[in-house]
């Protein structure tokens, strides 16, 4: 019993990480049709730049508030300079181009602090709370928490505002969106500044229950990219409850099949889920509409 | 001589520049002894191997436009698949190396059967999965892959009679293995295979509306580009004398994407060249801590975002930028266009006997009787809740030209696009000479001769004119771009398609790239791509609009000409005195609906009376359940 309360605990924990990147990844698809493969870099950035603060004397909430504020500035960063300029490229050339974005972070980073691994204190306390015989971190609690609330504010914000609802339309139709007096630019720059913000989020919370190195980025988008897939990059709460889905899958297949296992299996699953969804609305080879 | 050269599928030029090409090879090859920091045979024959992966990534992305984020898989699966077969079942390596890599193919075409069909970034990001979870798996069997560390193997490669061991050894195998597998890839672009891919990478729909099997292609060139990282990775085990599971990952995956497209994606021997670039770099930093990915994100970055050609684009625009070159690619002389009934035009479908000839030698399943048009009945087509057209009935005969008129919204495209294949309708019966066309895909309908226009033109950007024409008749002769049913184009195809350039008045711009044509005249491209099939039945969305009076008079006569050929022509416009000139029978569209059928006088009363189609389309309150 305290097994299953506990596998189910972490799975939820790590799922939170892959929802609310995979929310990121819903956020900048919504604003500008673009898959932010370099969205996991936020949480490697921010993981990184809070654990050096934090182990140079820098109290730990200052020292993730920085990591925070910096993911954030990366998520818009991203958008004003590398994408803004190019967002007439079709759309196979920008997912190369977010690759060598989130190639060149974790470059920088490997150069900055080395292949090592790095950690620090949680800023929200190290009490636990045991229950059935589990053990959970108020970090991991407050992880989970904060994944629900960010999806239900998300869907909140793009659904029922008007500024949410200009988000979605730059999306569908930029010229038409401009001409009818929205800031298109804004729009993306918010939901990049946001998905930047969640990503930093993220690791704030989960790097103190494990760790963070320069590579972090790429298998995290892989993950939160599944999520957000499997809401077919619309809905924020949907990517929030599949990235736990994929959380309780990793875990449950790492704790009875085989730890080692337990990601393969649920990239090759979800990816033949994927490809099963997918495979019967193409047709001509990948032209859905003409 | 240029006609020479023209069958050879060689412009002047190449041939002239060949002797610098081999130079440059020479030079390329020898470099390793030319004392460069770092870049020892040791160091070329990596990076040879790494070419080789990197020219496999070339021939998703390059060739078909299908980033490829897990190239690395298919090489960490066959390296492992080769050193297992050779240490557990001691097979011979070169025999389980030559297995593997049959292996990986015969996998790469099974899984491309799903794969092949993934659109745009779902492939991508698969391939990234596929490439991970490889990753995972060889990891987590550390019993038969021995885990972290990987299998290790000899590092000599054993070929039949000789066994490779030394550098130098080695260095020319892979230099011999590396230019095979240059020419044998860019077989795959050469001539009217370059010209088909050209359009199934550009315009994927405008292809499989003639004939091409667009997924099929893209199957198999996920199984070359397979085949080929398999070769990289039964090399790369040999040389490394391990293979680890990081070989399978995603930073490798994404790095052989790098060397493709630092190298210059889709061109011959660019990956290669990245890949030694981006080696010898890293071979060359590794004494400076930890800023191998950081130097090979940079450039990787760079290049994607300021030079998108990489190295080999950045020359060729540095050659073409020399004055004269754009001049001497075109004709030197301009000749008056030409009309149907001209001795140039004398193989256009205005010539009955050119219209019957083909009709002889064209693909199977073809031979109708005359007479039996194309008969579209009580067909409707709902788009989630709203009914774009119902019951809509309609016939096109051959040697007539049918007019389907009405407003924005009427529904017109729709029904085009059901009788082209492009939509499927709620429901029924499209026929054409007698073959039901609900079940049948556009290829299929292709087969039978059907052949349609878009409203804007669906044209390669990348080709010239000549090579659009080329390529729309090409595509239907080969419906397979290797092995299965392939059929060599026909020896008149050439003839025909300048033919077509000449009916269409298209022939003083035959050889100027897409890019630079106008709209009005990429329509007449079409029109040239649809003629050069000598189609039975055309059918054309809107094929005045945007073109000069002109250019208008010229499609006029163009459509009498099909007509006097026995094509069924079916046009869909709202120009109705365009439709007046050429159309012999009329339908006007009304919400959907069928308002009028029967001559083009009382379709013209019938639509300009009381309301222009515009409002007769949307009728008395019309337009609010739209």
């Amino acid at each position: 019993m305290a097994l299953l309360i506990q596998t189910i605990y972490s799975g939820l924990v790590n799922g939170a990480s892959y929802g609310l990147i995979g929310l990121g990844i819903v956020l900048c698809y919504r604003s500008s049709r673009v898959v932010n493969l370099a969205q996991g870099e936020a949480y490697t950035i921010a993981g990184l730049i809070a654990a050096e603060l934090a182990t140079h004397g820098v109290p730990v909430l200052a020292a993730a508030a920085c990591g925070i504020a910096a993911a954030t500035l990366f998520g818009a960063g991203l958008e004003r300079l590398i994408l803004r300029p190019r967002l007439a490229w079709p759309s196979e050339r920008l997912i190369i181009l977010v690759v060598a974005v989130a190639l060149c972070v974790e470059g920088v980073a490997n150069w900055a602090v080395g292949p090592n691994q790095f950690s620090f204190n949680s800023p929200v306390g190290s009490g636990t709370v045991i229950a059935g015989g589990a053990v959970a971190t108020y970090d991991g609690l407050v992880l989970i928490v904060v994944l629900l609330a960010a999806g239900s504010l998300t869907s909140w914000f793009l659904h029922r505002t008007v500024l949410g609802q200009g988000m979605s339309a730059c999306a569908e139709n930029p010229a038409v969106s401009s001409l009818l007096g929205i800031n298109v630019s804004l729009m993306r720059g918010i939901a990049y500044g946001a998905a930047g913000f969640l990503g930093g989020l993220a690791a704030i919370l989960l790097v103190p229950m494990s760790s963070v190195t320069y590579n972090a980025g790429l298998s995290l988008t892989l993950l939160g990219y599944v999520a957000a897939a499997l809401a077919a990059m619309r809905s924020p709460l949907g990517a929030c409850l599949a990235g736990l889905l994929v959380g309780l899958a990793e875990s449950f297949l790492g704790t009875y099949v085989n730890q080692l296992l337990a990601q393969p299996l649920v990239l090759g699953v979800l990816i033949v889920v994927a490809v099963a969804l997918l495979g019967r609305r193409v047709r001509f080879g990948g032209v859905i509409r003409a | 001589m240029r006609e020479v050269l023209a069958r050879a599928g060689l412009p002047e030029r190449i041939t002239a520049r060949r002797g610098w090409v081999v130079a440059a090879i020479v030079v390329l090859v020898a470099s390793p002894y030319f004392g460069i920091p770092s870049w020892s045979v040791s160091t070329a024959v990596l990076a040879g191997i790494f070419g080789l992966a990197a020219l496999a990534v070339n021939v998703l992305v390059g060739f078909g436009r299908m980033v490829n984020l897990g190239g690395a898989a298919f090489l960490g699966l066959a390296a492992y698949a080769a050193v297992l077969g050779n240490t557990r079942f001691a097979i011979p390596y070169t025999l389980a190396a030559m297995a593997s890599i049959v292996a990986v193919a015969l996998v790469a075409w099974l899984a491309g059967g799903i794969f092949a069909r993934l659109p745009g970034f779902y492939f991508a990001v698969a391939m990234l999965g596929v490439s991970a979870a490889l990753d995972g798996v060889l990891e987590a069997f550390p019993g038969v892959t021995d885990g972290d560390s990987g299998l290790t193997t000899t590092r000599t490669l054993p070929l039949g009679i000789v066994t490779v061991g030394s550098n130098l050894g080695w260095y020319v195998t892979i230099v011999v293995i590396s230019i095979v597998a240059i020419v044998l890839s860019q077989r795959l672009v050469h001539d009217w295979r370059g010209r088909v891919l050209a359009l199934v990478r550009e315009d994927p729909l405008a292809a499989s509306v003639h004939g091409v099997d667009v997924a099929g292609v893209r199957r198999v060139l996920f199984t070359v580009s397979a085949a080929l990282a398999a070769l990289s990775g039964v090399l790369l085990a040999r040389w490394q004398g391990v293979i680890v599971p990081q070989d399978a990952g995603i930073v490798q995956s994404v790095q052989l994407l790098g060397f493709a497209i630092v190298g210059g994606i889709g061109s011959p021997a660019g990956p290669v060249l990245g890949a030694s670039l981006l080696t010898w770099l890293s071979t060359a930093t590794s004494g400076l801590g930890d800023v191998e990915l950081l130097v090979y994100g940079l450039i990787f970055f760079v290049v994607v975002a300021y030079s998108p050609g990489g190295i080999a684009g950045a020359l060729a625009t540095a050659r073409s930028s020399r004055p004269g070159r754009r001049l001497l690619s075109r004709p030197a002389r301009l000749p008056a266009p030409a009309v149907p009934g001209d001795p140039a035009g004398a193989a256009l479908p205005g010539d009955p006997a050119a219209g019957d000839h083909a009709a002889g030698g064209r693909v199977p399943g073809s031979e109708m009787r005359r007479g039996d048009g194309l008969r579209v009945a009580g067909v409707s087509k709902a788009f989630g809740g709203v009914r774009a057209v119902s019951d809509v009935s309609l016939e096109a005969a051959p040697g007539a030209v049918t007019a389907l008129v009405g407003g924005n919204g009427a529904g017109k495209s729709t029904v085009l696009n059901v009788i082209s294949g492009v939509e499927r309708p709620s429901g029924g019966t499209v026929t054409f000479g007698g073959h039901e066309l609900a079940a049948a895909d556009p290829i299929q309908r292709a087969r039978l001769g059907i052949v349609r226009t878009f409203q804007t033109a669906r044209v390669a950007p990348d080709l010239t004119v000549e090579e659009n024409v080329r390529a729309g008749a090409e595509a239907v002769h080969n419906l397979a771009l290797l092995g299965g049913p392939a059929r060599r184009p026909g020896r008149d195809l050439p003839g025909r398609c300048r033919a077509a350039l000449a009916a269409t008045g298209l022939e003083h711009i035959a050889r100027r790239p897409m890019a630079e044509i106008g709209g009005g005249q990429r329509k007449l491209v079409e029109v040239a791509r649809a003629l050069a099939l000598r189609p039975r039945l055309l059918l054309m969305d809107e094929p005045g609009a945007g073109l000069t009076l002109d250019e208008l008079s010229l499609l006029t006569e163009l459509i009498g000409g099909l007509r006097s050929s026995g094509t069924a022509v079916l046009i869909v416009d709202h120009n109705l005195d365009f439709v007046a000139n050429v159309a012999d029978f009329g339908y006007l569209l009304d919400l959907g609906r069928v308002a009028y059928a029967g001559d083009v006088a009382g379709l013209r009363r019938r639509a300009g009376s009381a309301a222009g189609p515009v409002e007769a389309a949307l009728g008395p309150g019309g337009g609010s359940d739209v």
